[in-house]
Parts: C-alpha cells; sequence; structure tokens
C-alpha cells in the first residue's frame, strides 16, 4: 500500500458567480476591450460624467455602456443620445449588479476592440463592493455634497477601488468639503488609489481624466 | 459549475501534479459569509467526486463564523451580508475580520 501524506494547498475555491466573472475578464480581454465598473452612491453624477467622457472621447476612444439601474431606462437614454452602444439592465429586487447580469448583458451589446466598456452600476456604496463584474478595475465616484468622510463610512468600497474620482467640482463654492481631507481618508484605506476632481459642467479636471484613461486601455 | 465540483477540481489538479494516486481526506474552510451552503457542498461532494482520484475520499468542512469590527466605534459583532450594518451605532462599511473563506486547505493523498 502507498505512503498517505498531506499536502498543504490554501486554494481559493471560485464561486460559481466568480468563475461567471472569470469568464467575462477573460472573454473582454480577447477582444481588446479594457473594462471599468463605475460606483457611487445614488446621483454622485456617474452618469453625466460618462456621457461628457463618451463625447469628448469621440475619435480616440470607442466606448460601449452597461447601465445599471434598479429601475427604469432613463440613464440607458442619456448614453444613447451620444450615439454609443448602450443597454439597460434593470437589476430590480437586488442593489447591485452581478457578473451573471453582465454576461447575459454583453450578448446583446457591441463592443470595439481597443475600446472601452463602461459598467454603471447600481448607486450604491455598500455591496458592489463585493461583486467582481469581471471589470479591470473599480471607479469609485463621490460628489463635493456628499461629505469628505464617505471613504471614511463606505471603506471596502474605497479599499476595492484603484481610481477614485471627484466629482461636481464647480459647487466648491457653495458648500464645504475639505478636498485633502477627503483624499487623507481615500488614502489611508488605499494607499495606491488614484485620485481625481472633475466638473463634468465647466470641464475642470477632465483632461487629467482622459489622459489616465487612455493610458488605462494603453496599458492592457 | 458547483461549489463541490469546484473544490473536486482543484484536488484533481493538485493530485495529478504531485503524482498522487489517489485522494483520501480533502479539508476545506467555509466561511459564514461565503455565500456558500456548507451542508449542501457536503451533500454533493461525494457524487461530485465520483470517477476522479478524489472519488471515495473524506470531505471535512471546516466551517469558520462570520465576525465584523465597526470602523466607527469599534464594536465587534456577527454580521450579516450584504449589509454590514454595526448593531451598536448603525455606521455602514465595518471591516470584516473572518467568515468569507472559501478555500481548499489541504488533502491527503497516497
Ligand atoms: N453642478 C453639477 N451638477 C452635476 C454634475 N454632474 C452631475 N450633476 C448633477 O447631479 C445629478 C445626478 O447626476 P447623475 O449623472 O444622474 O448621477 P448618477 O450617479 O448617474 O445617479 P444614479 O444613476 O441615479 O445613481 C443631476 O442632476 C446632474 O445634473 C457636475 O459636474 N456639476
Ligand atoms: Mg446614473
Ligand atoms: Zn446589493
Ligand atoms: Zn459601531
Amino acid at each position: 500500500m502507498n505512503e498517505r501524506r498531506v499536502v498543504e494547498m490554501r486554494e481559493r475555491v471560485l464561486s460559481k458567480i466568480d468563475q461567471i466573472a472569470a469568464g467575462v475578464r477573460a472573454a473582454l480581454a480577447a477582444q481588446g476591450v479594457t473594462a471599468l465598473n463605475f460606483t457611487s452612491s445614488p446621483g454622485s453624477g456617474k452618469t453625466t460624467l460618462l456621457v461628457r467622457t463618451i463625447s469628448d472621447l469621440k475619435g480616440r476612444a470607442p466606448i460601449s455602456v452597461l447601465e445599471g439601474d434598479q429601475e427604469t431606462d432613463h440613464d440607458a437614454k442619456r448614453i444613447a443620445a451620444t450615439g454609443a452602444p448602450v443597454l439597460q439592465i434593470n437589476t430590480l429586487s437586488s442593489c447591485h449588479l452581478d457578473a451573471a447580469m453582465v454576461e447575459s448583458g454583453l450578448r446583446g451589446l457591441a463592443l470595439s476592440p481597443g475600446g472601452f466598456l463602461f459598467i454603471e452600476n447600481v448607486g450604491n456604496l455598500v455591496c458592489p463592493a463585493s461583486y467582481d463584474l469581471g471589470e479591470a478595475m473599480k471607479v469609485v465616484m463621490l460628489s463635493v455634497t456628499e461629505g469628505a468622510d464617505k471613504p471614511a463610512k463606505y471603506p471596502k468600497m474605497f479599499r476595492v477601488a484603484r481610481v477614485m474620482v471627484i466629482t461636481k467640482t464647480d459647487l466648491l463654492p457653495h458648500v464645504e468639503f475639505d478636498m485633502a481631507e477627503c483624499v487623507r481618508f481615500a488614502r489611508a484605506i488605499n494607499p495606491q488609489l488614484a485620485v481625481f476632481a472633475v466638473s463634468a459642467k465647466t470641464g475642470e479636471g477632465l483632461d487629467e481624466w482622459y489622459g489616465h484613461l487612455l493610458s488605462l486601455r494603453d496599458r492592457a | 459549475m458547483s461549489v463541490a465540483a469546484g473544490i473536486v477540481e482543484i484536488v484533481e489538479r493538485e493530485a495529478k501534479a504531485k503524482g498522487a494516486g489517489r485522494v483520501t481526506r480533502v479539508t476545506v474552510d467555509i466561511g459564514a459569509l461565503a455565500g456558500v451552503d456548507a451542508g449542501a457542498v457536503e451533500f454533493c461532494y461525494g457524487a461530485a467526486a465520483g470517477g476522479t482520484l478524489a472519488e471515495g475520499s473524506v470531505l471535512i468542512v471546516n466551517r469558520i463564523a462570520g465576525l465584523a469590527r465597526c470602523g466607527e466605534c469599534g464594536e465587534e459583532f456577527v454580521p450579516r451580508d450584504p449589509l454590514v450594518v454595526c448593531p451598536r451605532c448603525q455606521a455602514f462599511g465595518a471591516r470584516i475580520l473572518s467568515g468569507e473563506e472559501l478555500a481548499v486547505r489541504e488533502m491527503e493523498v497516497e
């Protein structure tokens, strides 16, 4: 009889949803598409920034969009007005997108090689942090009207994101928002976090944001 | 593919890599917050292992309780996924200390 021995492994078992996410990631990589998962609280300005980004990068980067909202196709209509391919996912009883929704959504969405897939998650800073959609990275957004300590209140999202975009900077004169304090909170949780501050209304900070976006694609 | 099948896939790949003839015992960690029903994994394992190097092996499930610490007040509590709300101060975003595990820890081969 053969000798028995113990093999130490400590290997993570991928749950079904993580396996689907891995499949989505592989499929996107094979098509040369850089996917970003945008998260924020409701109303931080995700759709507004995506619309402006799509318009301003026309001719430089083809962008397709998956829109996640609990109900309505309002945001998909706003994206569609730019001419970009878009598909609305209504999550109904769920407060976040998951990889299975993205996988089936992608069957109905045209993607361009060398371009981007923007996934706008449901406005929610809690559970979207725990769901891998197969994206290259998560981008977390917060507006200057939400308080500088948001990263401290929702640390998991700011820990798993690679980029933070502070939005609506045109409103800074009207609110008390300490930008340096906000960045300090965020970097305490995630020292590597890339930070941008923009106004989709005035265009402030957008060139830096676009430069970073394009560099992500060129690195991929 | 189910979690049980995922476990068997890992075990069989590793057993082959180690040149083992068969697997006799497998130990897995399943956290209470992993979103996986440990009982269902135990139930399905025997069937999933059938016809593989792990056929007939014993599965030991190491159940790990959920634990979180509130970033605001420091309270430690057993969280309920997916909304981690502190029961003492109602703050969101407590840090999960344990319970998200889903891993093959070790196996015995011969
Ligand atoms: N002043 C100002 N308002 C903005 C800016 N960006 C967005 N808004 C306003 O903020 C509100 C919410 O913007 P949306 O783009 O719909 O926000 P969202 O994050 O997509 O919202 P949900 O999808 O519902 O979570 C709208 O009234 C926008 O006009 C900005 O840069 N400056
Ligand atoms: Mg929106
Ligand atoms: Zn959710
Ligand atoms: Zn607390």
